[in-house]
């Protein structure tokens, strides 16, 4: 998994590619914990993300839970079958999706 | 890769422990009867016990023509998710187990003076055989059923349970006949096996409160299934038929055109070649692994079993074979040779029989092994090792070279009987089907097996996804089967923290679907169950899949976790699918 960050003023964005799963989430965990303090917008670019777990699903929620307090996240070209992921976990009612 | 790595091989290796132990364990309960007459009361209680070893044999024999194809029957209907009807081959195994009790100890109360006549039973022993005789009607009431049960507990991977079963029949066995002997006499040892049985039962009962049981009796009974089970335990039921009449012959051979001084030694080959029937032990313990895959129509998982069970045969016919050489001398006094005339030839005839331990292990797994499919080739494979060719080497040699040619055919037969086998397997089913029968059953499928942790889960995950890959399986059926794998292996080690636990992770892709399978050793959960309570994400994200997922199946299997989902492909052009 690589993981590109890009912060400009208070709206960062952090495109994730490859393999969001047990293995791999840690090392996203470890990207936004206790680095969003003066992050307003939250923006995920998963136009190249191929595959996402329950262990990547966390990691999003636990970034929502931070973001709800502090400003707003999204979640920005996710593949169909991501997307499918999303939907059957009723994800795509807690996470805002582009 | 190593047995201990592998779902299955685990499996097959524990259960392959209490299979041998159980085997040797049945062969021990008439020979404990003997030691303790002989022991305690004497040659001639020794030689009226010994009279009622046929009839012993036969009951034993009753039971495991019925157990055989019953845990045949059963595990292949729960192979094919199919409990309903493996409930009903229990319900009538039990049905008939228990019958077959009636019937025979009704024809051994009302017929006991022909079966006496039958059996050819000298007038100076009949008074010491009554006693005994009288108390045994019970053990012949009640042993084809606790046969049946002990079969059908251990074929549903309740291995703890019939290794203490059965610990505990020899155990008591020899506790109450030492105890009832002096205060009965001979009677004491059949009472002794008696109530040792009835404990015996009353411990694998306990088989039926625990979580992991699958054995639910459902009333059925049905002539063309009672025939299925019949047929499956043909090459085992031929396997006890041939070994008497090969006994038969070979004795009536040897009363003719042999020293009769040599006769001990006979009879103590005939012992050595029943301790074969250990060889019997392997196949015990992969018979319900095997006929799970085959009730899945998996033939990968079945050349993965038998993977294993090649080298268990290897294995213990050379152990076999070198304990025989090693201790021959040893076995030949226990059967009290002792006279310096016939003491070396014993030591050589046993020599001789343990030579053909090997072919004789590998013929009496395969024999079974065929029955499923081709029982008159598994008929065969046993008459070749325990009839047509020890008969006919032993005459031959007998007859030019005496009693040490009669031990040199011992030796070559089972060789020439494999060999027999083989040609004989290439002409009717040919080379590609050598010698597991499968070629269909093994293009279909694909199997993937690991030690459960979060590295080993990701690594067969990722197999599998190569393997749908390479099959063309769409981009959305595969990125389901692989969230599948990880979360499910990622939630079967959740749940069972620091116990080692260990998966199997089948697919088939079909005409217009994928068929999942996926087995683990650890604790009983049953995931595709929506209501399942919801203590953390990953159960919360399983429970939404299931709760998406139709088609999906759970069933406990020989004690251990199955879970079975079908995924539809719909855009079925793309796919490279095997039919």
């Amino acid at each position: 998994m690589n993981i590109k960050k890009n912060l400009e003023g208070q709206t960062l964005l952090i495109a994730v590619e490859g393999r969001l799963d047990t293995l791999t989430a840690p090392e996203l965990d470890g990207e936004i914990q206790g680095k969003l303090n003066d992050v307003t917008e939250l923006v995920f670019d998963f136009q190249n993300l191929d595959y996402i777990s329950s262990a990547g699903l966390r990691i999003l929620l636990s970034a929502q839970k931070i973001m709800n307090k502090q400003g707003r996240m999204v979640i920005r070209g996710a593949k169909p079958e991501v997307k499918e992921i999303f939907e059957v976990t009723g994800f795509n009612d807690i996470l805002t999706l582009e | 890769m190593r047995i201990s790595n592998t779902f299955y091989g685990r499996k097959f290796r524990s259960m392959l422990m209490v299979s041998s132990f159980s085997m040797a364990a049945e062969i021990a309960v008439m020979l404990i009867c003997k030691v303790i007459a002989g022991n305690m009361l004497g040659e001639s209680a020794l030689a009226a016990v010994t009279t009622m070893t046929p009839l012993f044999t036969f009951v034993l024999f009753v039971g495991a023509c019925i157990a055989t194809g019953t845990v045949l029957c059963f595990a292949t209907a729960v192979g094919e998710m199919k409990p309903d009807r493996a409930s009903e081959h229990f319900g009538q195994g039990c049905i008939m187990a228990f019958a077959s009790g009636v019937v025979l100890f009704l024809v051994c109360l009302l017929f006991r003076d022909t079966l006496f006549a039958l059996i050819g039973m000298p007038e100076s022993l009949l008074e010491l055989v009554t006693p005994f005789y009288n108390w045994l009607l019970g053990v012949v009431l009640i042993l084809p059923f606790g046969y049946f049960i002990s079969e059908l507990v251990y074929a549903d991977g309740d291995e703890k349970t019939s290794f203490l079963a059965y610990g505990l029949l020899i155990f008591f066995e020899i506790l109450f006949s030492i105890l009832l002997v002096p205060s009965m006499g001979i009677a004491g040892i059949s009472a002794g096996l008696f109530f040792s049985i009835l404990i015996f039962l009353f411990v694998l009962f306990f088989h039926f409160r625990r979580k992991q049981n699958s054995l639910h009796f459902r009333f059925h009974f049905n002539v063309k299934d009672i025939v299925s089970v019949f047929r499956f335990s043909v090459a085992s039921s031929s396997a006890y038929l041939c070994f008497s009449i090969f006994t038969f012959l070979l004795t009536q051979f040897f009363l003719h055109f042999c020293d009769t001084n040599s006769l001990p030694v006979l009879a103590m080959i005939f012992e050595v070649i029943e301790l074969g029937a250990v060889f019997g032990g392997i196949w015990l313990a992969a018979e319900p692994l095997i006929a799970v895959y085959r009730g899945e129509g998996n033939g990968v998982g079945v050349q993965n079993v038998m993977r294993h069970v090649n080298g268990a045969i290897l294995k213990e016919g050379v152990a076999m074979t070198v304990l025989l050489i090693v201790f021959a001398p040893f076995l030949a006094k226990l059967f009290h040779i002792h006279s310096e005339s016939i003491l070396p030839e014993a030591i050589w005839a046993v020599r001789m029989a343990s030579i053909g331990c090997i072919a004789k292990a590998i013929l009496r797994v395969y024999a079974p092994f065929y029955q499923h499919h081709h029982p008159f080739f598994s008929m065969f494979v046993s008459t070749m090792r325990d009839l047509f060719m020890p008969i006919f080497f032993c005459v031959v040699l007998g007859e030019t070279y005496g009693s040490r040619g009669i031990w040199v055919g011992l030796a070559i037969a089972p060789y020439v009987a494999l060999a027999i086998c083989v040609v004989a397997f290439l002409l009717n089913y040919g080379k590609k089907r050598f010698p597991l029968l499968l070629i269909s059953e093994k293009k279909t499928w694909h199997s993937e097996s690991c030690e459960v942790n979060p590295e080993n889960i990701l690594n067969m995950r990722d197999k599998i996804e190569a393997y749908l890959i390479s099959h063309r399986v769409p981009q959305n059926i595969r990125y389901k089967v692989m969230i599948l794998v990880e979360e499910l292996g990622m939630l079967v080690y959740d749940s069972n923290g620091n116990r080692r636990t260990y998966a199997e992770f089948s697919v088939r892709i079909l005409q217009n679907k994928i068929l999942c399978v996926m087995k683990d050793d650890g604790r009983l959960l049953n995931m595709t169950d929506v209501e399942l309570a919801v203590s953390n994400l990953r159960t919360y994200f399983v429970t939404s899949l299931m709760a998406y997922q139709r088609e999906k199946l759970y069933m406990l299997t020989t004690s251990y976790n199955r879970h079975v989902f079908r995924f539809d492909i719909e855009n079925r052009e793309n796919a490279d699918c095997i039919s």
